[in-house]
């Protein structure tokens, strides 16, 4: 009764785009294999912003994925440059310092707005302009950043429950609290199907082609400390607890490559209020990135690194680490009232140690020395500027302390304006990068060089695209694109 | 007719007591939990849309509401207050548009008495999802077998059977919720009776809304002060100045209802259930769903459209036939109006009927080449009421046509689909919640039973104020050539 056509393991964003592509091209029968329980289904498309990241040459070209913006905004099409393809390869080239898979980052660039008009076409997936996001004030205007104009309509959690409503519809079965354990092979070596795990026990599923879209091994401790260190295995994770290697495991254990930067991984500074897992509710609002605001103190007491150093996108990857690397890898971000306005709306999901003095906001934190912590507030008070001196927000404004180890470069203002506010922060791991091997057709590659016939992967369990960093909004993209084309080739070979 | 009183001797609010106490998991079918389920849901959409109407802001601001201090939230704000407090406000702005579901059987609506007692007192208690759910079936099963025993007399009569038997239904639920024993779940069954009122003279007030707040209010009261040792008489509803005696009058109940069948089949699996899928007059849907139907299983534009028939059931169309409606509220009686606005949208929206939405060029552009008439075949004294027929005659000359012969509000054999229940959620919510704190509630409130504790869930309905940062004005962009583009200022 478990035979199928195709099996999909995982069911975030890449898995369902395989399952939906397999459907649109003839397989009949399309079975999504989900570990984790129905209130907890999606994977960390769940906790995505929801961004797509895509090439365009004319503004004008995205409009049927976003009708009556033009009405709505003043200037929309007219305030958004061109993103070519040569744009999207050299961010891409750029933030991977040059390492990206040259084939599959081509097909990714090459496919990426066909990919998004797909997702809205038959995925189903209503999108929006991606203002809030995306979009900087500046005076009294807004400034796209470029490339990412465009997301899902209710950001991560629209997009995953518009891709299961598709699912739905297709007549594709989702099967959850299934969990596949291992990869079954017939005599040729071939794959014949997978091992689950569910709550009757251990069921055989069968098909020809299986896809395999359950994402990296970010939420397992054992292969986090292993594989990037133990600084990110202490990490807490910003995810689904469920991405923990299944998939990459069960490939290795049949032959398949790995690739990619395997000591890599996506990491920012996020709240430490929560356990080592971020609650579902919050999706992606567990990020703390408005420190440059405020100064950063560890539990002795002190300053560890320059919050001013440049803009958070260029600094919350390495500051996550950094946390990482402090007493108990925690720290505590301090505002005061002049500034507090000025922090991300996704501090909102945190309720703030708040005082009137400093004296008493210091003894409400979990710091060890407390008067050193003072006294690293006293010398940053003296050091810091006043407003009046140029600080702006919306720019590097070089308002740098005097005298301080480390200096804090930009935006140091006097912290001295009563109420006081502390967000605790430490390290969270978003996903990783480490994958497996795959072809253009995203069939898995043996560590012989040749590909597992009937097994594809898809999502970030492709190895090889990200190296270092990677530009915001791809991650979604490249999912769809190598689901899409894992699902159309799962369904050929299923043939 | 029974007087109630004659049966085994116990107390009817004791025998009730019983039922109610006996209530369990097992108790509830599958069907049961999800169609508690998609009323909650519904419930929660239709508090938040009411949170900035003029009810429930007028109460916010009238000294000693929400003064006392406690765990529950007013949905939409940040104000945490007692349970009592958040549920009389809350309650009130479930009830604000009539845009909650109802029971033809209760001649009323079974939800909102209900809703907001069972959050503001579960998160006080940290009750688990599960628990909620099953309190809320608790409660329309006694709201609806009370309603059985004194209706429609007790309707004609001119009392607001949500509000005087919600009162009582929301006891039997917190009761539930707080797992009371049957002496004092009887005691707060009692209580509730006496504190039972609501008149159908001040409907399309809003003192109706009011009705809600207060009933809600006063059953968690009830319950809670039985919880603390008050006590009452058990024999206040069959007593002779008891509630069916003193609010129907003798002979004019039939008290051995409320008891009868209890629980087996639950009341929640009748037909007679029905949420409001769309915020205007229920007398137009029937032909708004025809209408999306239609322009969805035909691929119909609208500027492909020659001409628009509508032929609702005659008693349908007699207050909603508007042909050029000239305000918001002659909008939400436009048959015409409405059943453009599917065509137009593929959806109608709460943003439809303010401003000037109904005056759009592409609305009266359409609305020129629309006509509606009574169906022929739809005879008044039909016992289906509530038909209707779309016919679009398109430029190429086709001629295409959908008709459904009773359409009472969506539930029973005509669920409304997860997709449907989101479109409303999203409209309703986005009237007091943050945008990015709207599909993680509704996706909290899909797996509702898997919630170990509603605090979960009610922080997604709450609204920080400290981070005023946003801009609320319209959006402008900068030409291309003007900036210097940021790579991001966003980091996923």
């Amino acid at each position: 009764m478990n035979e199928f056509d195709v099996i999909v393991v995982g069911a975030g964003n890449a898995a369902l785009a395989a399952a939906v592509s397999a459907r649109e091209n003839g397989a009949e029968r399309v079975v999504v294999l989900e570990k984790a329980p129905r209130e907890m289904r999606g994977g960390n498309t769940h906790w995505s912003g929801g961004v797509l990241r895509f090439a365009f040459d004319d503004p004008r070209e995205i409009s049927p994925l976003v009708p009556g913006a033009e009405q709505q905004y003043e200037n929309f099409y007219e305030g958004i440059t061109a993103y070519t393809k040569a744009d999207y390869h050299g961010d891409l080239m750029r933030v991977t310092n040059g390492r990206t898979d040259p084939v599959l980052s081509r097909i990714l660039v090459d496919n990426s707005k066909a990919t998004v008009f797909w997702m809205n076409e038959v995925g189903r997936i209503k999108m929006e302009p991606a203002i809030t996001l995306s979009a900087v004030r500046k005076d009294n205007v807004m400034i796209w950043a470029r490339g990412l104009v465009v997301r899902a309509a209710h950001e991560g959690v629209g997009l995953s429950r518009s891709w299961f409503a598709t699912a739905e519809r297709m007549g594709i079965t989702v099967r959850y609290a299934s969990a596949a354990t291992e990869l079954l092979l017939d005599g040729r070596g071939r794959i014949s199907g997978v091992k689950v795990r569910d709550a009757d026990g251990l069921q055989t599923y069968s098909a020809r082609s299986v896809v395999l879209g359950c994402g990296g091994f970010e939420a397992n401790v054992q292969m986090r400390t292993q594989h990037i260190g133990p600084l990110v295995g202490q990490a807490k994770v910003r995810g689904t607890p469920h991405n923990q290697g299944d998939g990459l495991r069960m490939a290795m254990a049949i032959g398949a490559m790995p690739w990619g930067q395997w000591a890599g991984c996506h990491a920012t500074p996020i709240s430490a209020d929560w356990g080592d897992f971020a609650p579902r509710e919050m999706t992606d609002r567990s990020n703390r990135l408005s420190y440059l605001y405020g100064v950063m103190l560890n539990r002795r007491g002190k300053r560890f690194l320059d919050e001013g150093e440049d803009t958070a996108l260029f600094t919350y990857a390495k500051f996550g680490r950094a946390i990482l690397a402090e007493p108990g890898a925690k720290a505590y971000q301090i505002f005061d009232s002049k500034v507090v306005h000025l922090l991300e709306p996704r501090y909102q999901t945190s309720k703030p140690i708040t005082a009137d003095t400093l004296e008493g906001l210091i003894a409400q934190l979990d710091i060890d020395d407390k008067v050193q912590a003072l006294k690293t507030l006293a010398d940053y008070n003296k050091a810091a500027r006043g407003a009046e001196e140029g600080f702006d927000p919306s720019r590097r404004d070089g308002l740098s302390s005097r005298g301080l180890t480390p200096e804090k470069t930009n935006w140091a203002l006097k912290i001295d304006k009563a109420p006081y506010y502390a967000y605790s922060a430490t390290g969270g791991i978003t996903f990783t990068f480490g994958g497996l091997k795959i072809t253009e057709n995203a069939q898995v590659m043996g560590t012989d060089w040749r590909p597992l016939p009937g097994l594809f992967a898809c999502g970030e369990m492709v190895g090889g695209l990200f190296y270092d960093n990677y530009p915001a909004g791809t991650g979604l993209v490249s999912g769809a694109t190598f689901g899409r084309i894992a699902g159309r080739h799962a369904a050929l070979h299923a043939e | 007719m029974s007087d109630g009183s004659n049966q085994s001797g116990q107390p009817i609010a004791l025998r009730l007591a019983e039922r109610i106490c006996a209530f369990d998991e097992g108790s509830a079918t599958e069907r049961a939990l999800s169609q508690a389920r998609t009323s909650i849901i519904d419930t929660v959409a239709v508090t938040l849309v009411g949170i900035p109407e003029p009810c429930t802001q007028i109460l916010l601001k009238t000294p000693g509401v929400c003064g006392a201090p406690g765990k529950s939230l007013v949905f939409g704000t940040h104000v945490r207050t007692s349970a009592l407090d958040a549920t009389f406000v809350n309650g009130t702005a479930s009830h604000a548009l009539d845009y909650d579901d109802f029971s033809g059987v209760l001649g009323g609506h079974q939800s909102v008495p209900l809703v907001a007692a069972l959050f503001a007192v579960g998160e006080e208690r940290k009750a688990t999802g599960k628990q909620l759910l099953l309190a809320y079936l608790v409660g329309v099963e006694t709201e609806i077998k009370l309603a059985r025993a004194v209706n429609y007399h007790h309707y004609d009569k001119g009392w607001h059977p949500t509000s005087t038997l919600g009162t009582i239904g929301a006891a039997a639920a917190v009761a539930h919720l707080l797992r009371l024993d049957e002496q004092r779940t009887a005691i707060a069954l009692a209580i509730a009776a006496s504190l039972s009122s609501g008149l159908k003279a001040n409907f399309g007030t809003m003192t109706k809304p009011l009705h809600i707040g207060h009933c809600g209010r006063n059953g968690l009261m009830a319950a809670l002060l039985a919880e603390g040792g008050f006590d009452a008489n058990p024999s206040a509803f069959e007593h002779h100045q008891g509630f069916f005696n003193v609010f129907n009058g003798p002979g004019k109940f039939d008290a051995a209802k409320a008891l009868a069948g209890w629980g087996a089949p639950l009341e929640i699996e009748e037909k007679s259930i029905a949420l409001k899928q769309f915020p205007c007059c229920g007398s137009t849907h029937p032909a708004i769903m025809m209408m999306l139907q239609l322009a969805r299983e035909e691929a119909i534009r609208p500027d492909d459209v020659r001409r628009l028939e509508i032929l609702p059931h005659g008693r349908r169309l007699r207050h909603t036939n508007t042909p050029h409606p000239q305000t918001p509220l002659q909008a939400k009686f436009s048959v015409q109006y409405a059943v453009v606005r599917a065509l137009l949208d593929g959806a109608v929206r709460l943003k439809d009927f303010e401003g000037e939405a109904h005056l759009e060029p592409a609305v009266t552009r359409l609305l020129a080449l629309t006509e509606a008439r009574p169906h022929p075949d739809m005879a008044d004294d039909s016992d289906k009421q509530w038909g209707a027929e779309v016919i679009v005659t398109l430029k190429d000359g086709r001629r295409l046509s959908r008709r459904v012969d009773d359409l009472v509000g969506r539930g029973g054999d005509n669920p409304m689909t997860q997709d449907e229940l989101w479109e409303k959620f999203s409209d309703c919510a986005a009237h007091s919640l943050p945008r990015e704190q709207i599909a993680p509630l509704f996706d909290r409130l899909e797996t509702l039973d898997a919630v170990s504790d509603i605090n979960q869930v009610t922080q997604l309905a709450e609204v920080n104020t400290l981070h005023t940062g946003r801009s609320k004005g319209p959006i402008s962009f900068a030409h291309r050539d003007e900036q210097a583009a940021p790579e991001t200022t966003w980091v996923p």
